[in-house]
């Protein structure tokens, strides 16, 4: 019996598939940004004037991606 | 001038690491000259790894003998260059052939592909301009400083202050070494440059083999270099990236076991794999486990699969462990000789190396809860750098390749299950440490997947679709805007030029500490001791560097505790300088406290600048002499007991 061609997964819902994606590339390459902003971007927020607004958002998020807690291991020289 | 010095001592030692490599390619494929002519360009990148890696191992033997001498070093690097010259310049100008035409390839790609192409290898260069960075850190507190010691009294101890921290394996430092007796420290902070390139060709090797076509080859190597932790480790001295570029080297031929004639492969593995977990310990938990995963299957697939013999595994378990003990054995000789100990750095000291937690449990549990968001987006403590996040925003891409015939059998598969199941590996036993330099080459790995999933895409749709051009834009963007991050953080062009032209030297690569250093060493006596267990080491006289504040001197003053007893204590010790650095620890806070209280026998005179205080001790009282000397003996410098001495 002849065997049947393999498929990608999600052949039948490709389109939907490929927007997905590319949204999330997107999403990851703003977020990615917003996390390490590079001084060009850093300077373009500054002369659109919402660069306060920027720093006080990252503020709010970096935390999240932090350390918040120490181990005993960990001197306060170190942390330093 | 000084540019033309640093390149032409990189090339003469990358040439000496590149024929030990080829000996031992002849020695394992048992064949004679003229077949070593056919060495293929990976098999010649891992030629170069594996001979920096050998080479290390017999640096470390040498100066564990106090014979790293100059007269040696120089002679034999010198010897293997030539040798290199001469017997593979046939292979090198070939590799030379292929990458000229694999640019010229590149002629042929759209012009979002080309921009790809130019800014990849523009970022790589980039490196380059970390000569100017400062190392300080890690990078000058110890892995510079021993190189620049072992290089100047010929010989392999422990570091003072950092005694227990030597037992780690010695490669990066070990070339380090060899390089500052050629005359160039700034070839030893750049030498992780043709490592990692090396490292990254050897990942582009791995992605070929999973089918990838060059398109996606040059994603792989855009991955590499947008990874900020490979980025932060350009320039600054530290060793990490050594372990990466030998530890993918071990996958590239666990996978090469399947279609390599012969044991060569599986020698090759374990050599490689023992180098990695030398460079970098902390590769146990991710390397092996993930390496065994990718070597089972390439045995599997190797051999009949549907009549395995366990004998066939045999020899390939015999030559795995041999092949690991090969690369491991100067390491545990080292610390044998050093420490007594040939497994350490287990077992010499109770929270030690191997025992670290860094995190508080409510950091520990959101890094598990976000692994591959803590790995791209992470700014936890001494994380130094993520991966590139191009591998997480193309990863989805996956679910568009298409399904496998035989799951088992594809190199691709189980290449990312191996990866994924090392990282794995790495969070169960090290959760409490985020550190992507600890465990880079199986993490590197991940390129290859995204990589080969998005090069399936867009080999199949059309050049303006709108996927294809925000996969283009994201990649191009990526790699500008990583480039224009570290500017002035990794990447310092000015400085660069200003060393390179001779206005900047290498301690005014670091200018707030280097006026001090500076007086430091020109107005301390030979065998001076300073009392300090700070970063700034590497730039002191390398004297100064032996006979400094040990780790037990440190706990010891720290036990102590009226001001009286610590300067008695220091002046006993023999100290009689002591630069103190703002802000730095709790020793050189206390040191601060204590200048409020000084006895009456004891005058300290003090020089400050923005950023040091020097104190000079000075004392006519007998009854507090100084206990403690050091002198120069055929081990480099060593401290002795005065009393007993006179």
């Amino acid at each position: 019996m002849k065997k049947k061609e393999r498929t990608p997964l999600f052949q039948k819902s490709r389109a939907g598939v490929k927007i997905a994606i590319s949204i999330w590339m997107l999403a990851v390459f703003i977020f990615h940004l917003f996390m390490f902003p590079p001084p060009l971007l850093l300077t373009l927020t500054e002369k659109m004037g919402f660069s306060k607004q920027f720093l006080e958002l990252q503020n709010q998020v970096k935390p999240f991606f932090q350390t918040t807690d120490f181990s005993d291991y960990i001197t306060d020289e170190q942390i330093q | 001038m000084i540019f033309l010095s640093i390149l032409f001592i990189i090339i003469e030692y990358s040439l000496a690491c590149l024929f030990v490599g080829v000996l031992f390619f002849w020695i394992l494929s048992k064949k004679d000259k003229k077949s070593s002519k056919t060495l293929t360009n990976l098999e010649l990148i891992s030629a170069y790894l594996l001979g920096q890696g050998i080479l290390a191992n017999i640096w470390v033997l040498l100066a564990l003998q106090g014979w790293f001498l100059p007269v040696i070093i120089k002679t034999t690097i010198a010897t293997l260059a030539v040798c290199s010259l001469l017997f593979s310049y046939k292979n090198i100008f070939s590799f030379f052939e292929r990458i000229i035409k694999i640019l010229t390839e590149a002629y042929e790609y759209t012009i979002g592909w080309k921009l790809v192409v130019v800014l990849s290898i523009l970022i790589c260069v980039a490196w380059v301009t970390s000569i100017g960075r400062s190392p300080l850190g890690d990078g000058s507190g110890f892995y510079l400083a021993i190189a620049k010691v072992i290089a100047e009294s010929h010989h392999l101890a422990p570091l003072p202050g950092y005694e227990k921290f030597t037992s780690i394996g010695l490669q990066g430092e070990m070339h380090f070494s060899a390089l500052m007796v050629l005359g160039s420290p700034a070839a030893a902070q750049l030498f992780s440059w043709p490592t990692m390139l090396a490292g990254s060709l050897v990942l582009l090797g791995i992605s070929q083999k999973v089918g990838t076509t060059r398109r996606g080859q040059w994603l792989v190597f855009a991955m590499v270099f947008t990874s900020s932790a490979v980025i932060e480790l350009s320039g600054n001295g530290k060793t990490d990236l050594f372990a990466a570029a030998l530890g993918l080297s071990a996958y590239y031929w666990a996978m090469k076991i399947h279609d390599t004639e012969g044991y060569i492969a599986i020698w090759l593995t374990s050599i490689f794999a023992g180098l990695a977990l030398v460079a970098k310990i902390s590769y146990i938990p991710t390397l092996l486990p993930s390496i065994a995963i990718i070597a089972a299957q390439a045995f599997w697939l190797k051999h009949d699969q549907h009549n395995f013999k366990i004998k066939e595994l045999i020899p390939y378990l015999v030559i795995g462990i041999f092949g690991l003990f090969f690369a491991i054995f100067p390491h545990l000789i080292k610390n044998y000789m050093l420490f007594e100990n040939p497994l350490a750095p287990f077992g010499i000291s109770e929270n030690g190396l191997q025992d670290q937690v860094w995190y508080g449990p409510e950091t520990i549990k959101r890094i598990l809860l976000t692994i591959p968001f803590a790995l791209t987006f992470g700014d936890y403590w001494a994380q130094i750098g993520n991966i590139t996040p191009l591998i997480i925003a193309f990863f989805p891409f996956i679910l568009l390749l298409p399904r496998q015939k035989n799951f088992w059998a594809s190199q691709n598969t189980i290449l990312t299950l191996a990866a994924l199941f090392g990282l794995l590996c790495w969070f169960v036993f090290r959760p409490s440490i985020l550190a992507p330099r600890y465990f880079m080459a199986c993490l590197l790995l991940l390129c290859v997947p995204a990589a080969k999933a998005v090069d399936f895409f867009i080999t199949r749709e059309s050049n303006s679709s709108y996927p294809q051009i925000i996969i283009i834009t994201v990649i191009n963007l990526t790699i500008l805007t990583s480039a224009t991050y570290f500017l002035n953080r990794v990447f310092f062009p000015a400085q660069t030029f200003s060393y390179l032209s001779g206005q900047l030297s290498e301690c005014e690569k670091e200018p707030r500490y280097c006026g001090s250093i500076t007086r430091i060493n020109q107005s301390a006596n030979e065998g001076e001791r300073l009392f300090s267990n700070n970063d700034i080491r590497y730039w002191l006289r390398s004297d100064l560097i032996q006979c400094a504040l040990s780790t037990e001197e440190t706990k010891a003053y720290l036990t102590l505790e009226t001001p009286e007893q610590r300067w008695s204590f220091i002046y006993g010790r023999g100290f009689k300088v002591i630069p103190i650095i703002n802000n730095w620890s709790p020793l050189d806070n206390k040191l601060r406290e204590d200048l409020e209280h000084t006895p009456e026998w004891l005058a300290i005179t003090q020089v400050k600048d923005q950023y040091i205080t020097i104190l000079t001790l000075s004392s006519d009282d007998s009854a507090h002499a100084s206990g403690v000397g050091c002198h120069q003996t055929e081990h480099g410098w060593e401290l002795f007991n005065l009393s007993s001495d006179s």
